[in-house]
């Protein structure tokens, strides 16, 4: 986006453009990235909205970011994925939320290496913690850096690191279990 | 691509990037009607101020779509303006019901009638008897005279004299001679007075008739033997 800062001054006073612009840029990475989490594609499209919407709120109330609005906007969907996983746990009995999980699983394909992807994708649903396959996300698929990565879920640094790196090594260990007897 | 029996760090890195490729994309006709409701969201904010409550504002955001505003449908309104203005709209429909109840209630009482309904009617008391009217007498009542401070007049009342004991008894005396002060005592005026009449002499040897509804009573053991 084309001067960010200007952007986002215009949009703090409600102007459509800007506010159009922003939508474009960023509504399809908000969407990808609940894709990634899990959520299913209905849901990713409604978080989508309800980001925007709380975005749209900000600007009215006259806060909202002044910059970085890519990490400010993963911030919210990060908060609402959470809000909505804890709601999920205490609504949905177990066997409901694993076939969700079964459903949740982004990719399909009959390639060798699709297979591999789908298999850690899902790997990651099941084994990690939100937290942790929060992290991972936004650290290798949304390319995040650590500090804006702790901006977003709301930690230091240090913490990002660990979460990750606990989270990297869960994979390996589950990934060696399925592959590792077959080499 | 075919993973280590031990793989390392950056081959689960490696996967996980590739990932991000496999994500599919956002469906257009879903990310245009999106966008609509987004964009139409912000003109209603222009126009009606921000909505209250974060979440509030984004379920009426996104279920716009869905054509129903949800928590966020009131705009800007606050929850006390709402209650306000759902207050002052129900006072003034039941205003208006009554006023029209009033206005046409002759008609109402001939449908309730025509339908068979029994309509009693309580007829407001008609007062006959009219107000009591006071009726001053003709004299005015002349006002008190205030003597004024410090000049002390003697009342007019005649003061009774004082008249002495002897000179009543001597009157007395004197105008009935049949009526005297100190009666003559004879045998039958002993100079008693009411209630001190002597009782009657006891009669020896006699004794007085017992009980007869005095119950049988045994015989007391007799304490002196």
């Amino acid at each position: 986006m084309k001067d960010e800062s200007a952007v986002l001054a215009a949009a703090s006073s409600l102007d459509q453009d800007a506010l159009a612009a922003i939508f474009d840029e960023y509504a399809p990475a908000i969407y990808k990235y609940l894709l990634r989490l899990g959520v299913s594609s209905q849901e990713a499209d409604q978080t989508a909205g309800d980001v925007f919407a709380r975005l749209l709120d900000k600007f009215a109330e006259g806060k909202g970011p002044r910059k970085n609005l890519r990490s400010y906007l993963f911030q919210i969907a990060y908060h609402l994925v959470i809000d909505e996983s804890r709601e999920m746990r205490r609504s949905t009995p177990l066997e409901a939320a694993e076939s969700v999980s079964e459903d949740m699983a982004p990719v399909q394909s009959l390639a060798e290496e699709n297979m591999l992807l789908e298999k850690i994708s899902m790997t990651m649903e099941r084994e990690l913690t939100d937290e942790q396959k929060n992290v991972l996300v936004l650290r290798f698929q949304e390319e995040f850096s650590l500090k804006e990565t702790a901006e977003i879920v709301g930690k230091n640094v240090n913490a990002v690191k660990a979460l990750q790196n606990r989270g990297i090594n869960k994979l390996r260990e589950a990934m060696s279990k399925e592959f590792g007897g077959n080499e | 691509m075919i993973l280590s029996a031990n793989p390392s760090q950056n081959e689960i890195v490696n996967l996980l990037s590739k990932l991000k490729n496999e994500t599919p994309e956002y469906p257009s006709d879903l990310l245009a009607a999106r966008k609509a409701a987004f964009i139409e969201q912000a003109v209603g904010i222009q126009f009606n101020g921000p909505k209250q409550g974060g979440k509030g504002g984004g379920d009426g955001g996104s279920s716009s779509l869905g054509g129903s505003g949800g928590p966020g449908a009131l705009g800007g309104m606050s929850t006390a303006q709402g209650f306000l203005l759902q207050a002052v709209v129900g006072v003034w429909i039941i205003a208006g019901m009554l006023t029209a109840a009033y206005v046409f209630r002759d008609q109402i009482i001939d449908l309730l009638q025509d339908n068979g309904i029994v309509v009693e009617m309580t007829q407001a008391p008609s007062i006959d008897s009219p107000a009591p009217v006071m009726v001053e007498p003709a004299g005015e009542s002349p006002l008190p005279v205030i003597p004024p401070t410090g000049a002390i007049s003697s009342s007019e009342t005649p003061v009774p004299e004082t008249v002495l004991e002897e000179e009543v008894i001597a009157e007395d005396s004197s105008g009935d001679p049949a009526i005297s002060e100190n009666p003559e005592d004879t045998k039958d005026n002993p100079g008693l007075h009411l209630g001190q009449t002597p009782d009657a002499p006891d009669t020896p040897n006699e004794k007085k008739p017992d009980n007869p509804n005095k119950p049988d009573q045994p015989d007391k053991p007799d304490k002196k033997k």
